[in-house]
């Protein structure tokens, strides 16, 4: 085969990586090439699981680590993302370290993940967001599961900046990227790739 | 260009260095920027803004707010011109063009205003009790007539170009209104550190503050309003959101509310929305929503120049302009003196202050001091003048006029009503508080509480010290820590006014209650000798309070008619329940972008690019984009395409997406439990690296979705739903895994998008995919026998083949992750270029279903059983399943219930359609003779004619037999043969090739 | 609009959550007679007042919500699991 490329759901914009310096109220950046994989605990493992890979099992609640981020969706479940491994390294090092107390489902092409920052970063999110998302409510590292212009958004504060992370399902991000390209547009957008 | 003559020579909060120009009828006029519309027509002399709804009787702008019932106008023009409009709360900007509406042909001579002269025709109820028959009549003339003649503006024909957008709030104190109670309670709930969000509608903060004379905390209000507004500003708790209207009050204190981003700015606005709708929830909210003043009801009160006495006094101190030369005022209480005297120092002339009550007080005497006439004991009998007032006419309380005053503006007070809208929306009844005749707040039975004039108290003092309280208690209620030291902005004492009732002035004539829907008072009396007895009967019958202004002027003066038409008194009578919206909203505002293809968001799978590329026509199935043909030119039809791209797959090949099937993981040592129990053929057995068609029920016993389901390991399943089911089916296992069967040790998720997927279908698939993969993975019979599953490694991805068959041909379903999607796509479309392969749509797809004879959406539409279909036979006997024990009633397992049978047209040149009806005597296909439906039809080129599938009564058993489709929208019956519903192949020796 | 305290996910608005009935209704045993499957399956109270409601919270979590409310004011008392055995208050505010 001559010529091959792995797409990501993003990819077709033909983004480029940012510069780093706008003025733009807001900056939306598409972070392809994830990897990312839900784990579940079996029965009575929740524990377990989150001992062995050293994330918390409470609501709401990311763990960062250097290798891994964890963010818990329900009782025994969690969605990990780490920078590489989407050719399923990264689920079969899961599995190892899970062992019997629990599944890995690959899903590291499933979704698209929008990192969002800049001074308006709120007024942008408020649009479609009905979560509070107030740094007295939402710390560094709080993490929801949601709704945002119809489309199920996992969304994952990073920093104070505030700094969010956007992860949609890929058939969904062409459409959520144009809402949020397009609600983002009165306060000045810079978009990027990383 | 006019001059404005009426513009005062100095004072108002408007920006005489920036004169604006704008239109009003085509004609062109200035103002200022801080104007609105109402107040820049008023300081041109302009007093005549619009025809009334009904009698299109000349009006004029009766208020300064948001309460605005008559200068309605359209504004903007062309796709922007929007209907209704208060010219009160529209602020000017350049180049601004309003139309008057409902009049005909012009504003000063409106040919309906003929309808004054029949006016007793038209009372109360006329509608009702004129247009009753012939129903005949409604659609083809009533409804005409009664759209022309009544009816407000024209609502714009092209689509809104305007964005609109919208906001969440969150917080822990909502004030609304930021008048004096506002302003306070914002201060100090933001004080306390509580995170507070004050809304007022106008564009700027102080409400009813009088600017020139009110004095708070040793400062002058306009000083006072500008400290506390920068204090807001700072600090970064509150945010101040003015412009903004709270229309909404619904359960769970959310709060709806309407923000005017770029009203008044001519449009364009590029990026920015026109109105921002915000959906705000506040753990408590202080409601200092003011009061609304009301008008005394006397004849031809509705003359234009008759303004209520706040409104003359904003237009004075807020806009710098002279309502009127000359000045008269009626009044039952001790507000119309501050107008007065503001217009006395303003250079006004007030001819007579006409005082309903026999012992005003003490501000008579301020008033003669001044020179003003004081006429006690005093009532309005008659406005007078052709398009505007010219004279007004007074009367003792007794009837007996005294004299005719020349004058042109009469201020009128009735006395305040508090706003009491929002607290009813939350459900509390409104109580009758007899010393300021109005109602007021009952006990709070949501997080709420008021503050200020909508609580009946009208005195600076006291309205800043209830604002004060009810902000500490309100962000102490939210769980904030108040400091107990907080001081209340402090005012001077202001004499308690007294008031006397005067709800219908002595006469005759025609007297308004409701200004915007002209209603007066004998429309009440009317009403009520009909039978109207209830508040809520008179309101519908009068249309009392309906409509835009959502009777803000006219409730209590129509509610206190109505009580003494019944002899009863107000409290009796009671108030109707105020309901959202408070005030009009635009349709485009709660649409927001979600408009025109953001309708819904949009679902496109991995190899779209690809398709676009190769023209394909898309088709909306759930929120996905599939291809639905692919035409080879310009030329091509929808039909030729589907027929050769059906027959393609037949003779060579073809390839299609089929990422959009649901694709859920399922996981865990009670999965296959978990799949038997969902199905009802069994799962539990199923060999690792099979595939297996399984079919659900609902509970009630009817098929709910089917899809091939594959086992990868002992815990491990594959599970596919179809296209339209999938998120329903995740829900159903959600509740049987969560709620029904906690016990079973299963997990499961989407893995929809992660794989993405191209059928392979004909005679030539295998060749094509082993040119596709070089060879990667070997598709024999042997190896990879029918149903079966196969892993593989291709490119570094992992890929999964299914040998499933939904077109009855050699067939093969290939997974990739999505990012290999396009690929895949593009390496199968190249290796198929050797063996004639087509892409196909979902058309074409649907053509070799229907000759195989497989159900799809079409079938499964919720009424069938798995016996209706024909797969009866799946239904294990071995194990209990979801849906078993219904499926067994007497009418579920019915033999005689429409079930599943092919058609063919008997004449081989017609066509058939989904939808038509079964009959045997076509000449008596009623309801009861119908036997059945075509479910779905296709032009098949296998069978070389239409064919369908459909169910009917018996049909299995009635193969051969010719009845009749009919299909009464087209007007077409066609003769056919009832046979298999497998047309084709039917020994399926195809898909073993 | 109702506010929805998901056990998982904390306070959440109305429209993340599928209405999805009566709580009250548990299906029977596999075993059970066609009458109890008949009446699981069509039969419901509709009261008026307090009443114990599933929510799936479909739009967050996707977990199932048990929601005590009340019909006539809209008031959420209690939410809980679908293991959590949830009492109705003991006086019906009126409304």
């Amino acid at each position: 085969m001559a010529e091959f490329n792995i797409v990501t759901p993003l990819s077709h914009l033909g983004l480029v990586a940012g510069k780093g310096t706008s003025s733009a109220g807001v900056l939306l950046a598409d972070r392809p090439g994830l990897a990312i994989a839900q784990v579940f605990a079996k029965k009575g493992k929740t524990a377990a699981v989150a001992k062995k890979l050293g994330i918390s099992a409470e609501p709401c609640v990311a763990t960062s680590h250097e290798n891994y981020t964890a963010l818990p969706l329900s009782p025994g479940q969690w969605m990990l993302f780490a920078t590489t491994g989407a050719d399923g390294s990264f689920q079969r090092l899961l599995e190892k370290q899970i062992g019997k107390n629990g599944y890995v489902s690959e899903q590291s092409h499933s979704r698209a993940a929008i990192r969002i920052s800049g001074a308006k970063v709120l007024d942008v999110l408020s649009k479609e967001c009905r979560l509070d998302l107030h740094s007295s409510v939402a710390d560094v590292g709080f993490c929801a599961q949601t709704t945002m212009s119809g489309v199920g958004v996992l969304m994952h504060k990073i920093d104070d900046s505030p700094t969010f992370d956007l992860v949609v399902f890929a058939g969904f991000a062409d459409s959520f990227w144009h809402w949020i390209t397009q609600a983002s547009a009165e306060y000045g957008v810079e978009l990027s790739r990383d | 260009m006019s001059s404005q003559s009426n513009r005062l020579t100095k004072g108002g909060h408007i920006n005489r260095a920036n004169p604006l120009t704008f239109s009003f009828d085509n004609k062109i006029y200035q103002g200022f920027e801080g104007d609105t519309l109402a107040s820049a027509l008023l300081a041109n002399g302009v007093r005549l803004m619009g025809r009334s709804f009904k009698y299109h009787r000349a009006r004029g702008v009766l208020t300064a707010g948001s309460e605005e019932p008559n200068a309605l106008v359209e504004l903007r023009q062309g796709a922007r011109r929007e209907p209704n409009t208060r010219a009160t709360m529209i602020e000017l900007f350049d180049g601004l063009a309003a139309t008057s509406q409902n009049r005909f042909p012009s504003l000063s001579f409106d040919f309906m205003s003929v309808n004054q002269l029949f006016g007793r025709f038209l009372v109360a109820g006329f509608y009702y009790k004129t247009f009753m028959w012939p129903s005949s009549f409604w659609e083809s003339f009533y409804e005409k007539i009664i759209r022309r003649s009544a009816g407000l503006g024209r609502a714009a024909v092209e689509s809104d170009p305007d964005q609109y957008d919208h906001s969440h709030g969150h917080c822990d104190v909502l004030v609304v209104g930021a008048g004096p109670a506002g302003l306070a309670a914002a201060l100090s709930a933001g004080r306390s550190g509580a995170r507070v969000i004050l809304v007022e509608e106008n564009p700027w903060l102080g409400g009813a503050l009088n600017l020139q004379n009110d004095r708070i905390d040793d400062m002058p209000a306009t000083q006072w309003i500008e400290a506390v507004s920068k204090e807001l500003n700072a600090l970064e708790n509150v945010r101040v959101m003015s412009r903004t209207v709270l229309f909404g009050y619904y359960d769970g204190n959310v709060m709806g509310a309407l923000e005017r981003v770029n009203d008044h700015v001519a449009p364009p606005y590029s990026d920015q929305p026109r109105q921002r709708l915000w959906t705000i929830r506040a753990k408590e909210i202080v409601i200092a929503a003011g009061a609304h003043e009301r008008p005394i009801v006397f004849d031809n009160n509705d003359k234009p120049g008759v303004m209520l006495s706040s409104a003359v006094r904003t237009y004075v101190d807020r806009f710098g302009v002279a309502p009127g030369k000359t000045v008269a005022i009626i009044t039952n209480n001790d507000d119309a003196y501050l107008t007065a005297f503001q217009l006395h120092a303003a250079g006004i002339e007030v001819p007579v202050i006409a005082d309903a009550r026999v012992n005003p007080g003490d501000l008579v005497e301020k008033a003669r001091e001044l020179g003003i006439r004081v006429e006690t004991d005093c009532l309005p009998h008659e406005a007078q003048g052709y398009l505007g007032v010219t004279n007004l006419l007074l009367q003792r309380s007794d009837g007996s006029l005294i004299e005719k005053i020349a004058c042109d503006c009469i201020a009128v007070s009735g006395g305040y009503s508090p706003n009491v809208h929002l607290v009813s929306q939350s459900g509390v009844r409104p109580v009758w508080d007899e010393k300021i005749l109005g109602f007021i707040p009952d006990t709070p039975i949501r997080a709420e509480r008021s503050a200020g004039a909508c609580k009946g108290t009208y005195d600076l003092a006291g309205c800043l010290g209830e604002g004060h309280e009810a902000g500490l208690a309100a962000a102490k209620a939210a769980g904030i820590a108040v400091a107990k030291s907080a001081v209340a902005p402090q005012a001077g004492p202001q004499p308690q006014s007294s008031i006397v009732a005067v709800w219908r002035s002595p006469g005759k004539g025609k007297a308004f209650v409701d200004f915007q829907n002209d209603v007066t008072a004998a429309d009440i009396d009317l009403a009520h000798r009909e039978g109207m007895v209830s508040i809520e009967h008179s309101k519908r019958y009068t249309t009392l309070g309906m409509a835009t202004d959502q009777g803000k002027t006219s409730n209590v003066n129509g509610l206190a008619l109505l009580a003494r038409a019944r002899g009863e008194d107000i409290p009796t009578v009671g108030t109707t329940r105020y309901r959202p919206p408070y005030s009009p909203v635009a349709i485009g505002a709660f649409a927001g972008h979600e408009r025109g293809v953001h309708f819904q968001p949009t679902r496109l799978t991995a190899m779209h690019r690809a398709h676009e590329r190769l023209g394909a026509v898309f088709v909306e199935v759930g929120q996905w984009l599939r291809p639905r043909y692919y035409p080879i030119n310009d030329k091509e039809t929808m039909t030729q395409a589907i027929w050769r791209e059906a027959d393609m797959v037949r003779k060579t090949v073809g390839m299609c997406d089929v990422s959009t099937l649901g694709k859920i993981e399922v996981f865990g040592p009670d999965a296959a439990e978990f799949l038997n129990r969902l199905y009802i053929n069994g799962f539990a057995k199923l060999p690792v690296g099979k595939a297996r068609y399984g079919l659900m029920l609902r509970e009630d016993g009817h098929v709910f979705d089917d899809g091939t389901t594959s086992r990868l390991a002992e815990d491990h399943y594959f599970m596919t739903t179809t296209t339209a089911n999938a998120a329903g089916v995740l829900s159903h296992m959600d509740y049987c895994a969560q709620v029904v069967w906690p016990e079973l040790d299963v997990a499961f998720c989407s893995a929809t998008e992660q794989w993405c997927g191209v059928a392979v279908a004909g005679p030539r698939a295998r060749d094509v995919l082993t040119a596709a993969f070089d060879g990667a993975i070997d598709m024999s019979n042997e190896v990879l026998a029918f149903m079966g599953v196969k892993e593989f490694t291709w490119n570094g991805a992992t890929a999964r083949i299914f040998r499933i068959s939904f077109s009855g041909e050699l067939a093969f379903e290939v997974n990739v992750p999505w990012g290999y999607g396009e690929a895949m796509w593009e390496s199968i479309y190249a290796a198929g270029k050797d063996f004639d392969l087509i892409p196909y749509g979902t058309e074409a797809l649907g053509v070799l279903r229907i000759e195989k004879g497989h159900v799809a959406g079409n079938e499964l539409d919720g009424r069938t059983t798995a016996q209706d279909m024909g797969l009866g036979r799946m239904m294990s006997s071995k194990k209990p399943y979801i849906g078993l024990p219904l499926s067994q009633r007497e009418g579920m397992a019915d033999e005689m219930r429409p079930r599943l049978v092919g058609l063919k047209p008997v004449d081989t040149k017609n066509r058939l359609r989904g939808g038509a009806h079964l009959v045997d005597d076509k000449n008596n296909a009623t309801h009861e003779t119908s036997l059945g439906w075509v479910t779905s039809v296709g032009d098949s080129p296998a069978i070389g004619s239409w064919i369908g599938l459909a169910y009917l009564k018996d049909g299995p058993n009635r193969h051969g037999e010719r009845i009749f489709a009919v299909y009464p929208l087209k007007d077409e019956v066609v003769e056919v043969e009832i046979c298999d519903p497998v047309f084709f192949d039917a020994k399926g020796e195809r898909l073993h090739g | 609009m109702h506010r929805i305290d998901c056990p998982w996910c904390g306070v959440r608005d109305e429209s993340e959550f599928q209405y999805q009935g009566d709580a009250t209704v548990s299906r029977p045993k596999f075993k059970a007679s066609e009458e109890a499957f008949f009446r699981y399956a069509y039969v419901r109270e509709n009261p008026r007042g307090w009443h114990t409601e599933w929510w799936h919270h479909v739009g967050g979590c996707r977990q199932w919500v048990k929601v005590v409310r009340n019909t006539l004011t809209h008031e959420i008392h209690v939410t809980g699991t679908p293991a959590d055995k949830l009492a109705h208050p003991r006086k019906v505010k009126s409304p």
